[in-house]
């Protein structure tokens, strides 16, 4: 059966859960075909390891179907920021257990654009060095940067995220870019001709 | 690209120039990363596992074969573990009464009367000896 592709959205991910959970087999498809390319690029973002993002998004997706006979429609939750939720847990415990050893600067970054040589370089070099700035941030702050800067989220999906505020969002938030704007491995990599002695 | 709402870029146009563009970059980067379809695949096998089955219909939904003493044998047809254990009774119970209790003590030697027990069973009452024995009570 060829379902038509409903619009994006937090109701049309419901409606299609409704359905996977009432026997669709294509809705299964279709919600993985919208949600599991981003909850793999959190989990990559968040873990740094591509083999282990996808153990992540795997469980996550997991956790879904398996919450879909229970989902209700008006309980105020979308299903992505859910997810999101279940991906940013399971991405701590991981990080957690490991102990950071592995920081995130060493991640690869396979799918990275490469629109020319020069161009990639300065796309590498300012990649490389957020990450590293990022690394060095306490935990809670990097995920918001991570949920914010980089995926995009609003503060009030990113506190629905971490089980708290939007106050407490934006404290964190400020935090983070007041740390990451006097990160000297940040400044030293965005600017090359600036001499990390002289500054203040 | 990943959209970008006005609050966001009003919050990276505060911030220092070479870090504002570092977010930029690493948005722009893994925009739209593609899923390996191993993972694909093992995802859609863990959602088809996952699904809920319908449910078969009801048994008492489900068409009886038989007709009506087909019906009343399935009615039945908890009873019949009872036949079973009635059966299983009656033995236990015959089995008692055949047994022999072989090593059964003398109760009436056990507390001294000497008496015989048939004599004590089957005590003279005349009228029934003589039904019993004609030829001795003439």
């Amino acid at each position: 059966m060829n379902r038509p592709l409903p619009p994006a959205g937090a109701d049309a991910d419901a409606a299609l859960l409704a359905a996977y959970a009432a026997g669709d087999a294509q809705a299964a498809a279709t919600l993985a075909a919208r949600l599991l390319p981003r909850s793999l690029r959190l989990a990559a973002r968040l873990l740094g390891d591509p083999a282990e993002a996808e153990d992540v998004a795997q469980e996550a997706m997991l956790r879904l179907w398996r919450a879909a006979p229970g989902w209700r429609a008006d309980g105020g939750a979308r299903v992505e920021t859910w997810l999101h939720r279940v991906v940013v847990n399971l991405a701590t415990d991981r990080l957690r257990r490991r102990g950071r050893t592995r920081p995130l600067e060493d991640a690869p970054d396979p799918i990275d654009p490469q629109p020319s040589a020069e161009a990639g370089l300065i796309a590498q070099g300012r990649a490389a060095a957020l990450n590293a700035a990022l690394g060095r941030l306490p935990e809670r702050q990097r995920i918001a940067v991570v949920l914010r800067h980089l995926e995009a989220l609003s503060n009030p999906e990113i506190a629905a995220i971490l089980d708290t505020g939007v106050e407490a969002v934006e404290s964190l938030l400020a935090r983070a870019r007041r740390a990451l704007a006097a990160d000297p491995a940040l400044r030293h990599d965005i600017d090359p001709d600036s001499n990390p002695d002289k500054e203040g | 690209m990943i959209p970008e709402d006005d609050d966001l870029r009003r919050a990276e146009g505060a911030l220092p120039a070479e870090l504002a563009a570092a977010f930029a970059a690493a948005r722009g980067a893994r925009a739209a990363p593609e899923v390996p379809p191993a993972l694909m695949a093992r995802v859609l096998a863990d959602a088809a596992a996952a699904q809920p089955r319908a449910l078969p219909p009801a048994p008492e939904a489900r068409k009886a074969p038989g007709g009506a003493l087909a019906a009343i044998a399935r009615a039945l047809r908890p009873l019949a573990g009872l036949g079973g254990l009635s059966t299983a009774a009656l033995a236990a119970g015959l089995w008692v009464g055949i047994a022999q209790p072989g090593a059964a003590p003398d109760v009436f030697a056990l507390i001294g009367l000497g008496l015989e027990p048939e004599l004590a069973l089957l005590p003279d009452h005349g009228g029934l000896a003589d039904f019993l024995d004609p030829e001795a009570g003439g």
